[in-house]
């Protein structure tokens, strides 16, 4: 090899010497043919340019230019290649000519034009999540480009043709619902760059049976004061009773699995709420709520008009709330049970408070039973007591209540629209930056409420209904918005690092039969199961998860009766659903509460 | 207290031992790893009927306490109790109930609150105390045991 290597030198020698003297060697013309691997770049990208030159005796090859010069990037050239690189940002579309000229002769060229394509269109919606809307309702759309550089925006067009686009621009329409659906109807807006057909954008809308009433109020599945995943906020403006001094707080948490309004007092700072007051010692009543895992809520019982869409439920005729105080000092043992959590600020609670509208009147009555009263026990539960001003003492008891001062479900003292509430939400298969979608108050009480065909399932008396899932009988089951994933006891594989989820190895599909208390109906339901580790790795930000599940006791642990026999139906079951929540001894057209429907 | 009793001690003493248990929120006898005895501190303390089931391997003392919520404690033949559940519209005094694994309980409940951005049953499952608790306003269920302290040929599947 190495004798050979000194020979080619040698003769490469020589002629260098030939190549000097004559110009173009052996008399034949040097010619060179260029290829190239792409002649289309978008921005960014290569291309790879080969020169073949013949009778190029001196084997010198060529010199590499480019033009316009300083359009990209020339680079890895040899005497017969080199890399042409377009701009990672391109205004305007532009024709590059590479040159390649021969080092023997410079009066030989040969150059390969390459066609550079603007950057890349790109189309977004604002809102850009899945919608919902009442029919007859209108809903207003942007799109925004970049890169649009004729600024030639979208055209919009709408799938199926179930309403309509008015007011359309290249940058906005606004979409009309029909005056009447006769079920949720699903329809898709799409924008289109007008420079790009090949750019577009998709927004999907639910349009809802339900006429926008005074009953509806906003629903968003949105990620909240905590960046919480899968819980629902509304918006609830706070009166001093039979006053105009109000304040509207947004992030409030939509849960039927309580009831009564509970509001931080950290986001309602100036509003002077009364309290509810003993005339016999001028102590305050407080309420508190324990939760399971150990954390708490506590502060006063206080009167206040609760507006809610175009509902009230009057301080004057019983609306008590309890505003959630700031303070950590002068909370009865018996209400913080030895948990350290007060969860009193947005973050702690990722809410600024929590709108109760589950299944019984107040937050101490289950089936007709009033456990605060006194009238099932001289036991008072861990619920109410009374503080003097100064506060109430670690060791003070909790005391008898009667109903009219307990905290109520302000669905049940509104004027119309009192026997329980309607939420829909979209479809949420897999996961969703947020969920948009209606709280209805009233049951059967409006043209957007009614049941329909909706199957009603009675409950127990402990408000509970069966589930039957995976060979177990669930007989203390629920529908519950303000858990935040479905909950049951499984065999599947618990996350490692977050014991409240699930982590299968891949997407699991489900299915459930709910029962009545009484055994009927009953209904199949099928749900899916992915791994939260990866749903929340692979979404951050994102605030609907319609697969997130997780652990309720073990797996087989439950007969017929039992604790920890649970399927916790939490807010994923109520995507894609309208769930009826009927509170307890209202009537409801056919029946009485309580009762879940969907 | 009446433990108390059985301590001969002067005069002075026996005023300062009274001054100190005053000054404890809770009878020092619990019943998760107490014995027999505080299965009736409990009863005491939750104002509570009880219900007793000899069985082969295992005793249940079944307590209805005033507020209606139901207590089972598990106890075994050596007289410890292994593992509590209950069920009902109020969660149970967990610092009565799970005695000495009480602070065990609140840490690994309150590091779990924090790691989920949301509502969810209470999942504990470590090698010396699992607690499951759930369900919702007025009406919620759960178990606590010791793994390691089952009595031979007992399922945890029993505590319920």
């Amino acid at each position: 090899m190495r004798a050979f290597s000194a020979i080619l030198m040698v003769a490469g020698l020589v002629f260098l010497v030939a190549c000097g003297s004559s110009g173009t060697p052996s008399g034949l013309p040097i010619t060179i043919m260029l290829s190239a691997s792409l002649t289309s770049l978008n921005p960014g990208q290569s291309s790879n340019i080969t020169a073949t030159v013949t009778n190029d005796s001196s084997n010198k090859g060529v010199t590499w230019t480019s033009s316009p010069s300083g359009f990209g990037t020339l680079t890895n050239q040899t005497a017969t290649s080199v890399t042409y690189t377009a701009p990672t940002t391109v205004p305007t579309a532009t024709a590059v000519t590479i040159t390649a000229t021969s080092v023997a002769s410079s009066a030989v060229a040969a150059s390969v034009q390459i066609s550079v394509q603007t950057s890349a269109i790109t189309v977004s919606l604002s809102p850009a999540a899945p919608q919902t809307i009442n029919q007859g309702q209108q809903l207003s759309i942007n799109a925004t480009l970049t890169n649009d550089t004729s600024n030639k925006g979208v055209t919009w067009t709408l799938s199926p043709m179930v309403g309509s686009l008015t007011n359309q621009t290249t940058s906005a329409t606004t979409y009309v619902a029909p005056s009447s659906v006769t079920g949720n109807t699903a329809v898709t807006v799409t924008a289109t760059s007008v420079a790009n057909t090949a750019a577009k954008a998709v927004l999907e809308i639910t349009v809802f049976p339900s006429g926008a009433g005074s009953n509806v109020a906003a629903l968003n599945v949105i990620p909240g004061p905590a960046n919480s995943v899968d819980l629902a906020f509304v918006s609830v403006t706070i009166c001093v009773p039979g006053t105009n001094v109000c304040q509207t707080v947004d992030n409030i948490q939509v849960d039927t699995g309580s009831q009564g309004l509970r509001i931080l007092q950290s986001v309602i700072p100036s509003l002077p709420l009364p309290s509810l007051v003993d005339s016999n010692n001028g102590d305050t009543l407080y309420n508190c709520v324990s939760f399971l895992d150990t954390s708490y809520l506590w502060g006063p019982v206080q009167q206040a008009d609760v507006k809610i869409a175009g509902e009230v439920a009057s301080g004057a005729s019983g609306e008590l709330v309890q505003t959630v105080s700031s303070s950590n000092t002068g909370i009865p043992t018996a209400c913080t049970n030895g948990g350290t959590i007060n969860e009193n600020t947005p973050l702690l609670l990722g809410a600024n408070g929590i709108l109760g509208v589950g299944l019984e009147p107040t937050d101490c009555i289950v089936a007709g039973t009033d456990f605060c009263d006194g009238s099932v026990s001289s036991t008072a539960p861990p619920v109410y007591f009374e503080c003097p001003s100064s506060g109430c003492q670690s060791s003070d008891a909790p005391i008898i209540v009667p109903q009219s001062a307990q905290v109520v479900n302000p669905v049940f003292l509104f004027s119309t629209d009192n026997n329980g509430v309607v939420i829909q939400l979209p479809a949420v298969p897999s996961v969703a930056p947020t969920a948009n979608g209606s709280l209805i108050f009233g049951i059967g009480t409006e043209s957007n409420n009614g049941l329909g065909t909706a199957t009603v399932f009675g409950l127990d008396t402990n408000d509970n209904f069966i589930t039957a899932y995976a060979g177990q009988t669930l007989n203390a089951s629920f529908i519950d918005s303000g858990s935040n994933g479905l909950f049951f006891p499984s065999t599947i594989t618990v996350c490692g690092d977050n014991a409240s989820f699930y982590c299968p190895a891949g997407l699991l599909t489900q299915s459930a039969t709910n029962a009545g208390a009484t055994g009927t109906p009953i209904s199949a339901v099928n749900f899916s199961v992915d791994n939260a580790d990866n749903l929340f790795n692979d979404n951050p930000g994102d605030a609907a998860f319609g697969t997130l599940a997780g652990p309720q006791g073990t797996a087989n642990t439950c007969s017929s009766s039992g604790g920890s026999c649970t399927f916790d139906w939490g807010l994923p079951f109520f995507f894609g659903r309208t769930v009826f929540t009927a509170i307890d001894g209202q009537p409801v057209s056919g029946g009485t509460g309580p009762f879940w429907a969907y | 207290m009446k433990s108390n009793s059985r301590i001969s001690v002067s005069p002075i003493s026996r005023i300062g031992i009274a001054l100190l248990l005053l000054a404890l929120p809770l009878p020092a006898l619990a019943a998760l790893g107490g014995d027999v005895a505080s299965v009736h501190e409990d009863q005491a303390q939750m104002k509570g009927s009880l219900k007793t089931t000899e069985g082969m391997t295992y005793t249940v003392h079944e307590i209805k306490a005033g507020t209606g919520t139901t207590v089972r404690e598990y106890v075994s033949p050596g007289g410890e109790v292994f593992g509590v559940s209950w069920q009902g519209p109020f969660i149970p005094d967990m610092q009565q109930l799970l005695g000495s694994y009480f602070d065990a309980y609140t840490a690994a409940a309150q590091a779990q609150r924090s790691a989920h951005k949301g509502r969810a049953p209470l999942n504990i499952q470590q090698p010396g105390l699992v607690v499951e608790s759930n369900g919702h306003m007025r009406s919620y269920s759960g178990r606590a045991y010791d793994p390691e302290k089952l009595p031979q040929g007992v399922s945890a599947n029993e505590i319920r």
